[in-house]
């Protein structure tokens, strides 16, 4: 969870001022997610739980032809749970990911509203993206 | 009004009074009668007078009827004889010193010469006579009407001469031609008719068929008799007859001494012995003579004075005792038939007494009922006054709610009618909110169909939305060269959120819009349950409009038999106020008359009272 608010804050101080990206709110926070780690976003659909895994894994989702694990943004960045309206399917990470959001806010963040951001190397180092981790590393309040 | 009783009482006092007056007058007239008939029986010379000759015969049969001396007929024939020879007697009383074949008789008195005398009712044609002999004559005259009446009288030279008076109404004037007959110094004048209609003629038919004339003295000259008669058997002929019979009678007269001269012979018949007779005619109830009556007095007496004092002192002393018997037999009536019938009068009185006690006490008892009942038909008349007012009142009153109801009829009528109008009009407002409420459902589905257009309108916004995204992520994705895409998918992504925030703005207002449809439908819904109250409330309007029309009907045809009832009863009741207000007058009236009664029977009995004293005083 350190890290996390580690990454994020560097994040912001490090990423270019009014870079695009895609601007979500999950748990009641904006988050900013660099393009570099979408692919795509879409309308959540049937998913089919994970039993035993942590409390942010939802389950796993069919995606064009790909299985993704999807994980609540909420919980993960240890805010409060989301709707699972809206799917964000990542991409450059070890584990084919998607995460549920409550909103697609915009596609920029040029006010600096966001709470989070969410790139490339914070999405890699995030320890529930490691393989494996999904049905072993806590949640930040969790581990908290 | 006049209290009979009262006067009956009066009366009968006043004929008390009279029954005095009567008994005194009696006897005051009696002894001066007695006294008068001795005083005339002294002077008069009449007391020698005797009748006898008389008969009766029937002028068709010619045969003597015998009557009755005291009838009327016989009675007037002998008065005329007597009357005559009356005249005479008081001719011969007076003293005339004329000699006369007849003895006594005065000759200067005589009447005048005229022998044949018509005289009328009244007396006239008789001049020269002397009031007796006009009287004579008119009596005779009318008594004897129709008929010839003969009268023996004083001549010129006083000797007994034959009259005759007659009445001719409608003739005046003697009756015929007549001579002097001188015989035996007994002047008679023979009659002999006129050549024209005389009394004779006037008589009627049957009278001129006189088969007999009787002379004075009874003898029978019949036709058969005398040859004067010959032929002729008329009035004329028994006149003549008479005369004829008289001259033979006095051809022998024997004046002088009497006594031996009273005739006694018929044949030698002394015509001085009935100087006087008379015929009548009796006639039957249609006026016809039938008979014939021939009376003649005698005068015998006259011919003897000797002979008339011994039996005018007969006849005085006679009538004297008579006089003095009557008086006597008036003062005992005047003494003892006041006894006898003063105490008759007063036990009448006492009885009459009584009874008039006992009616007075029967007409007070009635006139006391009498008021009672008079006022008890008072207040009759007063109870039935007031129940005729009454019955007017309720027939006036049955006429006011006979009005009301009539009014309350037309207005229940009316406001059926009304309420009919309105429950119309409430239909058709329930058709109507109907037709809204359909109107509103159709709206709600209409919604309901828009919403569901939204839902996909924002499903194609949150698409497009979602696509924009992707568009620009991969637009981010070709670098440079998809910088202008990403443009573009930012504008579809603007245009997706308008069209997404339009398509949420239109929800709301399809929502809005189906809230007001549900309360508008939901308000029409109850505005058609109030109106089906309502219709139910004006059909419960209805039928209690119809009962009450109905009650005011029958409460109208009620009033108006108890109005006519009443007005009925209110007649009834008025006749029967006429009715019992003229009993009323006439209980009024009668007990007026009760009280005039009963003042009568209280005036009657104080007249009682008074005369029981008066009889008992005297």
């Amino acid at each position: 969870m350190g890290r996390m608010s580690h990454s994020i804050d560097s994040k912001n101080s490090a990423d270019s001022p009014g870079s695009s990206c895609l601007l979500v709110e999950a748990g009641g926070k904006r988050l900013a997610c660099a393009f570099s780690v979408v692919l795509e976003v879409g309308r959540v659909q049937q998913i089919t739980p994970v039993p035993g895994g942590s409390v942010w894994l939802v389950g796993l989702i069919q995606w064009r032809g790909r299985l993704l694990t999807v994980l609540d943004a909420g919980r993960l960045f240890g805010y409060r749970p989301c709707q699972a309206k809206w799917l964000v399917v990542l991409t450059g990470l070890r584990v084919d990911t998607a995460l549920i959001v409550d909103a697609i806010v915009g596609t920029d963040d040029r006010d600096g509203t966001a709470d989070l951001v969410l790139d490339a190397e914070a999405l890699a180092a995030h320890p529930a993206l490691q393989p494996g981790a999904a049905a072993s590393v806590p949640a930040p309040n969790e581990a908290a | 009004m006049k209290q009979p009783d009262a006067m009956g009482y009066r009366f009968a006092r006043h004929t008390s009074m009279r029954g005095r007056l009567a008994l005194l007058l009696i006897a005051l007239l009696v002894v001066p009668m007695a006294l008068v008939g001795l005083l005339t029986l002294e002077s008069s010379p009449e007391a020698g007078l005797a009748t006898s000759g008389r008969g009766m015969y029937g002028l068709t049969t010619g045969e003597q009827i015998q009557i009755r001396e005291e009838s009327l007929c016989f009675q007037l024939a002998l008065d005329h004889a007597l009357s005559a020879l009356k005249l005479m007697a008081v001719r011969e009383a007076a003293g005339q010193s004329r000699e006369s074949p007849v003895r006594g008789l005065p000759s200067s008195a005589m009447p005048p010469s005229a022998r044949t005398m018509t005289v009328d009712a009244a007396g006239r044609g008789a001049p020269a006579m002397s009031p007796e002999e006009r009287t004579l004559a008119t009596y005779l005259a009318q008594a004897g009407r129709e008929f010839a009446g003969y009268a023996v009288l004083p001549g010129d030279d006083g000797m007994p001469e034959l009259f005759q008076v007659a009445y001719q109404p409608a003739r005046a004037g003697t009756l015929g031609e007549g001579r002097d007959v001188e015989s035996g110094g007994l002047a008679l004048r023979e009659v002999t008719p006129a050549a024209g209609p005389g009394l004779l003629e006037n008589l009627p038919d049957r009278s001129r068929t006189v088969r007999a004339v009787y002379l004075p003295d009874g003898t029978r000259l019949a036709r058969n008799e005398g040859s004067q008669f010959g032929q002729n058997s008329s009035m004329l002929g028994a006149e003549s007859a008479a005369l004829q019979a008289l001259r033979r009678l006095g051809a022998s007269p024997r004046p002088g001494s009497p006594g031996d001269d009273v005739p006694n012979d018929e044949a030698t018949y002394d015509a001085a012995g009935s100087i006087a007779w008379a015929m009548l005619p009796l006639r039957d109830p249609y006026g016809t003579p039938v008979a014939c009556a021939v009376v003649h007095a005698h005068r015998s007496d006259l011919l003897a004075p000797d002979h008339i004092v011994p039996m005018a002192t007969r006849v005085r002393s006679l009538v004297g005792w008579i006089a003095v018997s009557g008086v006597m037999l008036a003062l005992a009536i005047a003494f003892l038939a006041p006894r006898w019938i003063w105490g008759d009068i007063r036990q009448s009185t006492d009885s009459i007494f009584h009874s008039v006690e006992r009616l007075r006490e029967l007409v007070r008892r009635n006139s006391r009922a009498l008021d009672e009942q008079s006022r008890v038909i008072r207040t009759l008349t007063t109870s039935t006054s007031t129940l005729r007012l009454s019955s007017q009142s309720i027939a006036d009153t049955t006429r006011a709610l006979a009005h009301s109801a009539e009014q309350s009829a037309w207005v229940s009528q009316s406001g059926n009618q009304k309420a009919e109008l309105s429950q119309r009009a409430v239909l058709e407002v329930r058709d109507r909110v109907e037709q809204i409420s359909l109107q509103m459902e159709e709206l709600e589905r209409r919604c309901g169909d828009i919403g569901k257009i939204l839902g996909f309108i924002d499903h194609l916004s949150n698409e497009t939305n979602t696509l924009s995204v992707n568009a620009a992520i991969q637009a981010v994705g070709a670098g440079s060269s998809g910088r202008q895409f990403s443009v573009v998918a930012g504008e579809i992504r603007k245009l997706a959120d308008l069209a997404l925030e339009s398509t949420r703005d239109i929800q709301q207002l399809i929502e809005q819009i189906q809230e007001s449809s549900e309360t508008t439908l939901s308000a029409t819904q109850d505005g058609c349950r109030e109106v089906d109250k309502c219709l139910a409330s004006f059909e419960e309007l209805e039928s209690a409009f119809a009962r009450i029309l109905r009650w005011v009907e029958e409460t109208t045809r009620g009033s108006h038999g108890i109005e006519q009832a009443a007005a009925r009863q209110s007649d009834s009741l008025k006749s029967v106020v006429l009715s019992i207000e003229e009993l009323e007058q006439r209980a009024g009236e009668t007990a007026g008359n009760f009280h005039e009664v009963v003042a009568a029977a209280d005036e009657l009995a104080r007249l009682g009272a008074d005369m029981n004293e008066t009889w008992r005083v005297g």
